[in-house]
């Protein structure tokens, strides 16, 4: 199964780093698109087929929060699993983040490991769930 | 050293060893170089306040390779500056909780780096002001809050 990741970072050096740990990690990925707010994270979305999203919380235009709140609320993007990257720490902002529905929460700075766990552990859960899904079915 | 001068230097040196591998270390004697770049990233929650950086271009190029893994020559004007931002983004949202705790949200602005000191600092405080080499290079770090207003 091959996948299509969105990273959405302000920092085109966070995007890169990001970009290198998942490339070497994952060799599923199809494809990785990037975003550097809100905005043209909402506009990638529109334009590509994407089965998990990498989110920082502190953005220009559209932050991080708005953004997962736009997409929750679409039926079109709301399964799309969200990983949190962020320097943020606060409980009140991860439990708002949580009560969202993000799958993950990882804080800056982090270990490549971390981030190569948390995706693998998503990605496991959903092939289970499309599989669980298929299993019986005539098509 | 005060209290909040030593959570800064370890939330620096936390951040720095982490996302760079570089090692921060107290000079024993600091001679103020000429600082190329000056950044800075808001706070504002219950305390507000500032990060500040002051430091050389080639810290920021070697930084910016560091983070990449590509070779500092090969390192552009916008990555550098991008490598600084981030580096003051990461600290500056460690630091809150490490000073103010974890339960209330604090909302950081974009980092701004410029290569000119156009700042004006006349209505905050200084609270804390910490002179590293990272690496080598020297590093000057502030902590302003802003000054508290006199109600009349």
């Amino acid at each position: 199964m091959s996948i299509n990741v969105l990273i959405v970072d302000d920092s085109t050096t966070i995007r890169m780093m990001i970009k290198k740990i998942l490339s070497i990690s994952l060799p599923n990925i199809d494809s990785i698109i990037e975003a550097s707010d809100g905005i043209e994270a909402l506009a990638r979305l529109a334009d590509h087929n994407i089965d998990i999203m990498m989110v920082d919380i502190n953005m220009p235009k559209m932050d991080g929060v708005k953004l997962i709140s736009r997409i929750k609320s679409s039926p079109k993007y709301a399964d799309i699993p969200v990983i949190v990257i962020s320097t943020e720490g606060s409980e009140e902002r991860i439990n708002e983040l949580k009560n969202l529905g993000i799958k993950d929460f990882i804080r800056k700075p982090f270990k490549p490991e971390k981030l190569r766990e948390v995706i693998s552990g998503i990605l496991e859960i959903e092939n289970e769930t499309v599989r669980a899904n298929t299993e019986g079915c005539d098509f | 050293m005060k209290q909040s001068e030593l959570i800064l230097k370890d939330v620096i040196s936390n951040v720095i060893a982490e996302l760079a591998m570089m090692v921060v270390e107290e000079p024993e004697e600091w001679k103020d170089p000429p600082h190329e770049l000056t950044g800075h990233i808001k706070f504002t929650g219950p305390e507000n306040g500032k990060v500040i950086i002051k430091c050389s271009y080639d810290f920021a190029a070697e930084l910016a390779s560091n983070l990449l893994g590509i070779s500092k020559e090969q390192i552009t004007e916008a990555e550098g500056l991008d490598a600084i931002g981030e580096l003051l983004n990461v600290i500056c949202g460690n630091l809150v909780t490490e000073l103010f705790g974890k339960k209330t949200a604090y909302i950081l602005s974009v980092p701004i780096i410029e290569w000119d000191d156009k700042s004006n600092w006349s209505d905050a405080q200084i609270v804390d002001s910490l002179h590293l080499t990272i690496d080598g290079h020297p590093v000057k770090f502030l902590l302003i809050t802003e000054q508290p207003r006199n109600n009349p």
